[in-house]
């Protein structure tokens, strides 16, 4: 076993609810994320996966656990080595449209990405070539647009693009596909897949839908009431579910979204 | 002639042009669709392909003076509605047309009762009714605890929503509801127990369905024909298996796949390539031509008609069906 470039150990997140006894949203998780391969983290609305994911991402602060980021604890970190640190993890969310600033136009949202890392050489070659590694090309055509004047796909690819532009470690995306075309969705998965081969950079993947977690996922944790459920590789887990709760999800999955020559097994 | 016979939703040659900020669209173009009664009919398509305009010109739910009816026709159970007046429409909408629609909250408001949303459906169709019992009767139906009806919108799951939008929907005992991406919102769980329950609908109330959705999975669960559209045309329909076992249009074709989401034997995913439709054309040739891996000259030049495909009344309007003596 590789050493895992994201490592989430026993996480815990309580919220404080009115007149009841706090949430806990994420009980006691833990999920590794080896170089340069994709985990899936599935489950159902509330089940606590976004929690986890912006837990890793350090915009929720846990109250028991801890996030190792190439094997360095993020907890420990001051807040500017943090800053710094964060940049080999970058988010990608599922709206891309609420991602940005609308009054920022492409040119901007990079410079702004691109500014965070030391030393980084920043021109418009530079953010055109950013622009062609997610299939906006020519890139130069885009940079002087506003995000509103893309469509949700060539949206995606910018927060793609905005994403590899601090040549992340891991890509943490939550339900990155969900609100695209099924065409458009394959072509995102291999501008996703490509961005993996090129750069070796890893994915946690969120999602509730089983087929993405299956055509991507090289490993996958299901996450049920704030717990991880099982955790195995993608095959195990889609062919030989061991929880009811996995079994339920596939079966629902099963008899809603497959066509004739499409089982779950892989 | 039998009202059985006359489809309760028919719409032929249609055309729908938007007008509004200075940008012409024309979202449907030369589409036709029918629904017969006891039938579950599926429209696919990708964002922009127009499928939900038709569904809202099918119910008189086109934004007045942006968008305009300007060919074709559009007939609700014999009864030609092209031009309907909104007065007009108040009279159609409820009975025997109901719609559905993907975000319930957005529709269910959120000051009034549930027990109250229902009546107002239940008197606005049948003023003498027994409010009450009838709302019992509906929350019965779509599988929700009697005591749902005094409770407000934002104290329900999605779910939940989704079933109350239903019982509205069929308070007024519609012959045809139209659901647009019932479940899209939804958990699969959630998504799974709502389709059963529009199934075990279709069979004790007798209606027809218009299924609207770009998952084809779901369609072919519930759907017994599927219409396909692209580019504000119909371009492919049929009987479900046929359409998704032996599509015949190559954007068809290229939707089944994609959506199977499996990899190539290069590692990639199956995709369409090029770019969407500019719907600021009228198209009189193949919409699709631009991105037609098996596209020909005659493809750019003219729209091809509607030509049978292979299964029962499988028909595609693609030049590659033409009948071989005709080409000749």
């Amino acid at each position: 076993m590789t050493d895992p470039v994201l490592d989430i150990r026993g996480v815990t997140k309580e919220f404080p609810r009115h007149g009841a006894l706090p949430l806990r949203a994420v009980d006691n998780a833990s999920l590794r994320v080896e170089v340069g391969k994709c985990v899936a983290l599935v489950g159902e609305s509330g089940s606590g996966k976004s929690t986890l994911a912006r837990i890793a991402l350090q915009l929720i602060k846990p109250d028991a656990g801890d996030v190792l980021l190439d094997g360095t604890s993020l907890s420990a970190l001051s807040p500017s080595a943090l800053r710094v640190a964060r940049l080999a993890m970058q988010p990608v969310f599922q709206d891309p449209a609420a991602a940005f600033n609308p009054r920022r136009t492409v040119r901007a949202i990079l410079r702004q990405a691109l500014a965070q890392v030391p030393g980084a050489e920043i021109s418009d070659e530079k953010l055109a070539s950013l622009l062609e590694r997610v299939e906006l090309r020519p890139g130069a055509d885009y940079l002087d647009r506003y995000p509103h004047q893309l469509s949700g796909g060539q949206r995606q690819r910018l927060a793609l693009g905005r994403a590899i532009a601090t040549q992340p470690k891991v890509i943490i995306a939550d339900e990155p596909l969900s609100g695209a075309d099924v065409s458009i969705r394959a072509q995102l998965l291999n501008l996703m897949t490509a961005l993996q081969r090129e750069s070796g950079v890893a994915y946690l993947l969120v999602t509730h839908d089983m087929l993405v977690a299956r055509a991507f996922s090289d490993r996958v944790s299901v996450m049920y009431r704030g717990r991880i459920l099982e955790e195995a590789p993608t095959a195990c887990v889609l062919g030989a579910p061991r929880h009811d709760y996995t079994r339920a999800l596939l079966s629902a999955v099963q008899s809603l979204s497959s066509l004739s020559d499409v089982s779950m097994t892989m | 002639m039998s009202t059985a016979s006359v489809p309760i939703l028919d719409v032929r040659d249609l055309d729908i042009v938007y007008d509004g900020r200075g940008r012409r669209v024309h979202a449907i173009q030369d589409a036709s669709l029918s629904v017969k009664a006891g039938e579950a009919v599926g429209l696919a398509g990708e964002s922009g392909s127009g499928k939900s305009t038709l569904a809202r010109a099918a119910l008189g739910l086109l934004p007045p003076g942006e968008s305009q009816i300007t060919g074709g026709t559009l007939a609700i159970a014999g009864t030609d509605v092209t031009h309907y007046t909104p007065r007009q429409w108040e009279r159609v909408r409820g009975r025997p047309l109901a719609i559905v629609f993907q975000d319930p909250l957005s529709f269910l408001n959120p000051v009034m009762r549930v027990s109250t949303q229902i009546g107002e459906s239940v008197r606005r169709h049948d003023p003498a009714a027994d409010v009450e019992s009838r709302c019992a009767e509906l929350l019965a139906l779509v599988k929700l605890d009697a005591n749902v009806a005094r409770r407000y919108p934002h104290e329900l799951s999605g779910g939940m929503r989704q079933r109350v939008m239903l019982a509205i929907a069929i308070g007024c005992r519609p012959r045809l509801l139209i659901a647009d991406e019932p479940t899209t919102a939804l958990d699969a769980t959630t998504q799974s127990e709502i389709l059963a329950l529009l199934r075990s609908l279709r069979t004790t109330l007798d209606m027809s369905f218009l299924v609207i959705s770009h998952d084809l999975g779901l369609l072919r669960w519930n759907c017994d024909r599927i219409y396909v559209m692209y580019a504000g045309h119909t371009i492919e329909h049929g009987r479900t298996e046929d359409v998704l076992e032996r599509p015949a249009h190559p954007y068809t074709r290229g939707l089944v796949e994609a959506s199977r989401m499996r990899r190539l034997p290069d590692a990639r995913f199956a995709t369409i390539g090029g770019d969407v439709p500019d719907l600021r054309e009228r198209y009189r040739w193949c919409p699709f031509f631009t991105r037609c891996t098996s596209a020909f000259e005659m493809c750019r030049s003219e729209m091809p008609p509607t030509y049978a495909a292979p299964g029962t009344n499988h028909a595609a309007r693609c030049w590659l069906l033409r009948p071989q003596e005709a080409a000749a």
